[in-house]
């Protein structure tokens, strides 16, 4: 028996057809809405919550250093409990970790606190630092592992008990454990010789000559000039305390350095004088247009930097001299070439400022010596006084 | 085409398949096929309540970073507007015992348990919030959750027009408050820090849906 199946062979070849056409339509729908559907990150709302707490935590460490720092870890604890206990209902767990620093780049005392934000799949970590750049913010007190080394240093170990002497004070304060410098802190210089501004003042460079409070730069350091106004000579012992700011109760001391005061009118200011010998020497004959050659000799003994710096005085115009008189350092000489012109009489007074460093007694002196020259075409006369 | 009577078979179970995935075709696509309903999630519905959520916590935000000055302050003493809302909001009402709702009327926003309480039409978040009702027809709760010193969560209304649809949704952001902002004796919200002056934290819940 023959039978015309083309029909159902065609039929069937269309619903074949049909079939795939839908298939490959679903597939390519698939592909294209899967490429732009939204993600749930996409929808994910936690970040506002997360960045809520990191802004909560910024604002309460900053009010709990403004307004209760002596409180700071008490208030920071219980608003971590507080603010767990609202949290864990979305399940967020907050942590804080807070504690002060006096290093990094800055190196400014602040509080350092570590917000760490834990959920079901993220962890997220904030570090937020708060604290004070200047005297009107302080910080919260140190914990007590915290230690700063303070160290202060003098330019001389003597000094004048005038306003016109002054000694540098360098006050360095580090952090123990890092050496790194800490800055902003109050120091107090403390002294024996007496009460400020009556015995002795510091001045800081003359801007803020005895500043209330003294604070240290930003490289931990801070200069002062130390002026002794006591009338009675002896020994200043000085030393210095740092603290983290004007009401902290803990203070870390420096080490002690001795200055000797010593009064510029003391006829016991230096043990040694500077001595000039009695009379001038001249070595020449005068007469018939010769001249003058006056040595005045300086012993130097115990002194350094022994200078003279003649000032000449010519009240007579019958002479010509060597106004550019030199001394030589080995015996520190001045020497005076005198040329008389004529029979006249005349006169040349030299004053000499004469300056040194004892370095025995370790002070500034200062003399004031003149040497009168008289004198005609056939004579001369000179002679030294000093005071 | 005349075909031999052998090819017959081959022809039958073709057609066989084809029939059965037909079948099954049409039993997939109507087990599949569900009407569209009102809670029948889709990306619109989604996207919709995306729109809330941000609008909400935006607006949350803002009020928080915003300080309650008339001048810009870097006070920390000085609260944002969010905080203030939330303070005045206790104050005013010995404690934080009341609830308000929106009025559509002149009154704005009227109290639903102490008549004899002022308003908070003046607060900064329900002059904000009122916008979205006359704006766009969203409308809102605020709840405040806060806890105790011992861990108990608690729930507190402060703005409360109905109870919200399926599709609502909530923001919230979180506000300390502080000893100095409580001025009345007795409060909902307890102090959880004696010893210090951090008083509670509290969440303000935002919740919106669409009318």
């Amino acid at each position: 028996m023959l039978k015309d199946l083309s029909g159902q062979l065609m039929l069937i070849s269309a619903f074949l057809l049909a079939m795939m056409v839908v298939a490959i339509t679903m597939m390519l729908n698939n592909v294209i809405y899967s490429s732009n559907m939204a993600y749930i990150s996409f929808i994910d709302q936690s970040r506002y919550d997360d960045l809520s707490y990191k802004q909560a935590t910024i604002k309460e460490a900053i009010y709990a250093e403004a307004v209760d720092r002596s409180n700071y870890n008490a208030y920071m604890q219980d608003y971590a409990k507080s603010l767990n206990n609202i949290t864990s209902m979305r399940g967020r767990y907050v942590d804080l970790l807070t504690y002060t620093t006096s290093s990094g780049p800055l190196s400014n005392t602040k509080t350092r606190t570590e917000l760490s934000i834990s959920g079901k799949n993220s962890n997220i970590s904030y570090v937020i630092y708060t604290g004070y750049n200047s005297q009107a913010s302080p910080g919260p007190s140190p914990s007590p592992t915290m230690a700063f080394n303070v160290t202060i240093s003098a330019n001389k170990t003597s000094m004048y008990n005038d306003s016109t002497d002054t000694v540098k004070l360098v006050i360095t304060v580090t952090d123990a454990n890092t050496s790194l410098p800490a800055s902003n802190f109050v120091l107090d210089i403390i002294t024996d010789r007496g009460t400020s501004p009556t015995a002795y003042i510091y001045d800081d460079g003359g801007t803020n000559s005895n500043p209330p409070y003294l604070v240290t730069d930003l490289s931990g350091t801070k200069i002062v000039y130390y002026i002794d106004k006591n009338s009675t000579i002896g020994t200043a012992h000085i030393h210095a305390t740092a603290k983290l700011n004007n009401s902290s109760t803990e203070s870390y001391l420096s080490n002690v350095i001795e200055i000797s005061v010593t009064s510029p009118s003391s006829t016991n200011l230096c043990s040694h004088i500077i001595n000039i010998s009695g009379t001038p020497a001249i070595d020449n004959i005068p007469g018939k247009g010769n001249d003058y050659k006056i040595t005045v000799t300086f012993n130097i003994g115990p002194f350094s930097n022994l200078n003279i710096y003649p000032i000449i005085d010519k009240t007579s115009t019958t002479i010509a001299y060597d106004n550019n008189p030199s001394y030589n350092n080995a015996t520190k000489q001045l020497t005076v070439n005198v040329y008389p012109e004529r029979d006249s009489n005349f006169k040349l007074v030299i004053k000499m400022d004469i300056t040194g460093y004892c370095t025995v007694d370790k002070v500034n002196v200062s003399r004031t010596a003149t040497l009168n020259i008289t004198g005609d075409k056939h004579s001369i006369n000179a002679s030294l006084t000093y005071t | 085409m005349v075909k031999s009577g052998e090819d017959g078979g081959q022809i039958y179970t073709i057609e066989a398949i084809t029939s059965a995935l037909l079948l099954l075709s049409v039993l997939i696509i109507v087990v599949q096929a569900t009407s569209i309903t009102p809670l029948t999630v889709s990306f619109t519905n989604e996207h919709v309540k995306l729109e809330l959520q941000n609008m909400g916590a935006d607006m949350l935000t803002s009020l928080d970073e915003t300080p309650y000055s008339a001048v810009y302050t870097s006070d920390p003493a000085v609260p944002s507007c969010l905080k203030k809302s939330i303070t005045d909001w206790i104050n005013i009402t010995g404690g934080g015992s009341d609830w308000f709702a929106w009025s559509n009327s002149t009154s704005k926003y009227v109290s639903l348990l102490n008549a004899s309480n002022p308003s908070i039409n003046s607060l900064p978040l329900a002059n904000t919030l009122s916008m979205l009702i006359k704006t766009y027809g969203i409308a809102y709760n605020v709840e405040v959750r806060y806890s105790d010193i011992n861990g108990n969560i608690y729930n507190t209304k402060m703005i409360w027009n109905g109870d919200p649809s399926e599709n609502s949704v909530t923001v919230s952001r979180v506000v300390a408050l502080h000893d100095s902002d409580i001025l009345q004796d007795s409060c909902v919200i307890p102090d959880v820090s004696p010893g210090t002056k951090f008083y509670n934290m509290v969440e303000v819940r935002l919740t919106m849906w669409v009318m």
